[in-house]
């Protein structure tokens, strides 16, 4: 049986009906969806309209709290159909072992429990008040924030399950969302609404999910005129596009790929900490195959004097010995044409550098290697990974000099993991900051970001949101026209 | 994996409870380095028909043999079968395990379990290597390579869960097996043992959660769970001439998180 990945509660069962349906296959799974037009996208953003105003305009926040939490108790279920389904299919559809899918599936709905989502709000909204009316503002007077009425999303299709994170961002800003999948991940985006749909089907109208064919400008044009912002993430190219199309008025919230890296300190290369290190540094390689921007390209290691520890050729053994044995248990994905022949250029590039240079190496299980961990000279400038478990480590003569080693990624470095003493740490977040970082993570964690992270360096929800203040001469001079009259004292 | 040779060619093996997981990987190596395997299995017969084609495609002659070898009567019949259809046996590997699911949070401990438990986990491992070794004995000892390969578990050494019952019966094989290594080698038969890690990916250990496999990955010297080839492996070690010289050892096959 195919699969429908849309979700669209707005239309009739009359309507729904007289669609035009298309059946289309990723990797292996069959799937349907109904055909996107102009005219079916500008219903979609009128009823969403519709819906925004009776159940999402007016209902308090802590009500949709509430229910989201309620929506994450069913995810937490191992054994709830949905989350079945996705387990079943996402490692089908994208190609990700299904352990990998699995945990890092289970760790991401868990983000969702009500009171994280709790700390989330309150991390850009210190009064989640301000979210249903005017409340005091610290500079004086009154202020509220609102969401867009209706946001178009285009979802990322390199982590499965991503989608929901954006629907929940909306819902609580009390935004209605018709959203675009990825055509990698057309999935969970539909799952989470129907799950949302089973707690409360009101909240679910404000939620439509259809695909369509990226850059398809006559489809995008209606989405576009009928939202108040439209939230897209993608390459840096579909970006650019992107945003001549947009109409004026009509805000574009962005996030474009991004790099990561990690940086290693003296002290966690110590005999007895090693191989924990390079254990956490090869779980954060292999999650999602560096796919999600959150996992390091380079692993910058300090080579400060005085050195303990072992040597960085051996550490680079432990890493590959580590991502041997994930290859094992969680075999990469497969490969696209493209990615393989880029893959397999990178790693020839670095055997070839090898050949004069004895400070480089390169290490692999050899023709067909599923992983790569390379040595690079001392200093060495940024090198971006073909990606899928191919990381390069490079020596640095101290903390400082990773700031030069970033620069020419400054604008799209986003997270880094940290390895070294607690003492270190604002040492290190220092010289991160400056090179561009906008998030550091422990090693061994950067694949699962805090609840409430600035997202590429922004509120996640504050970003969302327009405020209208209510200044503080309304308050002080508007007495004037009280009936009351108390203006003259 | 294991590859593949003439190493076994011309040997008949017979490996209890082969139908699926390490049984069946240990099935397949064998065949692979050129032995006839009669797969023994309980309950799913599509799966031990498919470890008998994939034994056929290795080149050795399969056949699939249900018996529950904890039944006296089915273990004898099971080797008679075996002898049968493939010829003497020089091979065999007691793999079956009687009725026991490992998980951390559903097992029985020392305030619920009786007398009882033990003894039916005791008869199943020991009673069944005895009834169908002493039933192949009459093939072994006749030509001066019998092989007896024992599967048991690294809990015998150390019970990071314990599972009472269980590690005591795999004990008491392992001193089943000594015994036989030092009554049999005067007939040409080694007696060996082979002690896994947790192989996560068979049935049996379903219920071990992330949590679990985690610690034991980050305890262990090569850094990953054994997985049923690694058995194979070292069963086949145990059963070519590479060990001839070698009775009532114990491998233990888990990446070094135990070292004896």
């Amino acid at each position: 049986m195919t699969l429908d990945v849309s979700f669209l509660p707005q239309l009739t069962e009359t309507e729904h009906s007289a669609l035009t349906w298309e059946e289309f296959t990723v990797r292996d799974v069959a799937l349907r969806a109904p055909v996107a037009t102009p005219d079916l996208v500008t219903t979609l953003t009128t009823r969403l309209r519709d819906a925004h105003r009776i159940h999402l305009a007016d209902r308090p926040v802590m009500n949709i709290i509430d229910t989201l939490g309620r929506v994450q108790t069913l995810w937490a279920d191992p054994a709830y159909p949905l989350r079945r389904t996705a387990e079943d299919l996402l490692p089908r559809l994208t190609g990700y072992a299904s352990l990998h899918v699995r945990r890092t599936l289970r760790d991401y709905l868990a983000t969702f429990r009500r009171d994280r989502l709790l700390r989330f709000l309150a991390q850009d909204f210190p009064d989640p008040g301000v979210l249903d009316g005017f409340r005091p503002s610290p500079a004086g007077g009154r202020r509220r924030a609102r969401g867009p009425a209706v946001l178009t999303q285009i979802f990322a299709g390199n982590v499965p399950g991503l989608p929901a994170w954006d629907l929940v961002c909306a819902l609580l800003v009390k935004s209605a969302t018709l959203g675009k999948p990825a055509s990698g991940e057309p999935l969970f985006a539909s799952l989470f609404a129907r799950s949302l749909a089973e707690v409360d089907a009101g909240l679910a109208s404000c939620l439509a999910v259809l695909p369509w064919a990226g850059g398809d400008t006559a489809v995008e044009a209606a989405a576009f005129v009928g939202s108040d912002a439209v939230v897209a993430t993608g390459s840096r190219l579909a970006l650019a596009d992107l945003r001549t199309r947009v109409p004026e008025g009509v805000r574009l919230i962005e996030h474009g790929a991004t790099v990561s890296v990690a940086v290693i300190a003296t002290e966690a290369l110590g005999t007895d900490r090693y191989g924990e290190t390079a254990r956490r540094l090869a779980r954060d390689v292999a999650h999602y195959d560096q796919q999600a921007c959150l996992s390091p390209h380079v692993v910058y290691i300090e080579t400060t004097p005085p050195r303990s520890g072992v040597s960085i050729e051996v550490f680079a053994a432990a890493v590959a010995t580590e991502l041997a044995a994930i290859e094992r248990r969680s075999p990469r994905a497969r490969f696209t044409l493209e990615e393989a022949a880029a893959w397999a250029n990178a790693r020839e590039a670095a055997e070839l550098a090898t050949w004069d240079d004895d400070t480089r190496s390169l290490l692999t299980a050899g023709d067909g290697s599923p992983w790569a961990v390379t040595v690079e000279p001392l200093d060495t400038p940024f090198e971006a990974s073909p990606l899928g478990r191919f990381v390069r480590i490079v020596p640095v003569t101290g903390a400082s000099a990773i700031e030069g080693c970033l620069a020419g990624v400054r604008r799209f470095v986003q997270s880094a993991g940290l390895a070294c003493a607690p003492a270190r740490a604002e040492e290190f977040a220092d010289v991160l900051a400056a090179s561009g970082v906008d998030r550091v993570a422990a090693l061994g964690r950067m694949g699962a970001p805090a609840p409430g992270w600035h997202h590429d360096g922004r509120g996640s929800l504050g970003d969302l949101v327009t405020w209208t203040d209510l200044e503080p001469s309304v308050d002080a001079d508007l007495d004037l026209y009280d009936p009351d009259d108390r203006s003259g004292g | 994996m294991l590859g593949t040779s003439r190493m076994l060619e011309g040997r008949t093996a017979l490996v209890t409870g082969s139908g699926r997981g390490i049984g069946a990987a240990i099935a397949r190596g064998l065949a692979q380095h050129g032995a006839d395997v009669a797969v023994n299995y309980v309950r799913d017969a599509t799966s031990a028909e498919r470890v008998v084609a994939d034994v056929e495609a290795a080149g050795g002659r399969g056949v699939a043999i249900a018996a529950d070898v904890t039944d006296q009567e089915a273990a004898r019949r099971l080797v008679e079968e075996a002898r049968d259809r493939l010829g003497p046996l020089d091979i065999v590997v007691h793999n079956a395990l009687a009725g026991f699911a490992f998980d951390p949070r559903n097992r029985k401990t020392v305030w619920d379990l009786t007398a009882d438990d033990y003894a039916s986990q005791v008869n199943a491992a020991v009673g069944a290597a005895h009834t169908v070794t002493q039933a192949a004995l009459p093939d072994l000892q006749a030509h001066g390579r019998g092989r007896i390969v024992s599967v048991l578990s690294d809990l015998i050494e150390r019970p990071g869960v314990p599972y009472p019952e269980y590690v005591t019966a795999k004990s008491a094989l392992l001193g089943w097996s000594r015994s036989m290594a030092a009554e049999l080698g005067q007939v040409g038969v080694t007696v060996n043992c082979v002690a896994p890690g947790l192989v996560p990916s068979t049935g049996a250990a379903a219920g071990t959660d992330d949590h679990l496999r985690d610690s034991l990955e980050a305890a262990t010297p090569l850094r990953r769970l054994a997985e049923p080839e690694d058995v194979a492996g070292a069963v086949l070690a145990f059963a070519s001439d590479w060990l001839g010289f070698v009775t009532g050892a114990c491998l233990f096959v888990d990446g070094g998180l135990v070292m004896r």
